[in-house]
């Protein structure tokens, strides 16, 4: 892993067109600001992987039963 | 006429201009960039998201309105421009549904739905970062003040 320390107000640029900018330095907590261009998507890693996991049990998931089903629209 | 082999449904024949178009995937797969949604009239209020690349994953997913009749989210200007629509019109709604070995404990991801656009047949799972939804949001109602609690 690459690894910089910035200052607040400093950025990064990743590929010519991805600058990441430390915006501000709490305790224990860094806000980030990211400029990119439309097509690259950003997230949350946590959120990400959270609807990755969500995703993998959905295609693992039990065929609704009748009983299922009944409950649902009764 | 496309013809695919599914984990659950056997072989299956899907029209070609039943094709949807997922150009990043979804997320955990990637790789699969052509879905097709499967109707089974026993299965309602259910559908199947069914890839037709491999893996040859089915996702289940519902109408996330049914789940949560309030539900409502906006779509940003990037998400508008990826399915390659300027109207809500042409956009279809699912959520996507897990129903583990006790079907008490389904629930439906309302941070991440799935949008597709009916007219250009396209689609992309977004990500609702600032909605308060759940990706696990309860299905059953009696359980709709967890689940309540579990936004955040």
């Amino acid at each position: 892993m690459l690894v910089f320390t910035r200052k607040k107000g400093e950025s990064l640029v990743i590929a010519n067109e991805i600058e990441v900018t430390i915006l501000s330095v709490g305790s224990g907590n860094v806000k980030v600001g990211i400029t990119a261009p439309r097509h690259i998507s950003v997230h949350r890693n946590e959120v990400f992987e959270a609807i990755k996991r969500e995703n993998m049990a959905a295609a693992q998931s039990q065929i609704p039963k009748a009983d299922l089903l009944k409950k649902l629209l009764g | 006429m496309m013809h695919i082999h599914t984990v659950n449904f056997g072989e299956i024949e899907v029209p070609v201009d039943k094709v949807l178009d997922f150009k990043e995937g979804v997320p955990g797969f990637p790789q699969i960039h052509r879905f097709a949604t499967l109707d089974f009239e026993d299965l309602k209020p259910f559908q199947y998201l069914q890839a037709l690349d491999e893996p040859p994953i089915a996702l289940l997913i519902v109408n996330p309105f049914f789940v949560d009749p309030d539900y409502k989210f906006q779509l940003s200007a990037s998400d508008m421009e990826d399915i390659q629509t300027t109207t809500p019109e042409d956009v279809a709604v699912y959520a996507v549904a897990t129903i583990p070995e006790d079907p008490e404990q389904a629930t439906v991801n309302l941070m991440a739905p799935i949008v597709i656009n009916v007219k250009k047949r396209c689609g992309k799972q977004v990500i609702l970062h600032e909605s308060g939804y759940s990706v696990k949001h309860p299905l059953f109602k009696a359980s709709k003040s967890e689940a309540h609690n579990e936004r955040r």
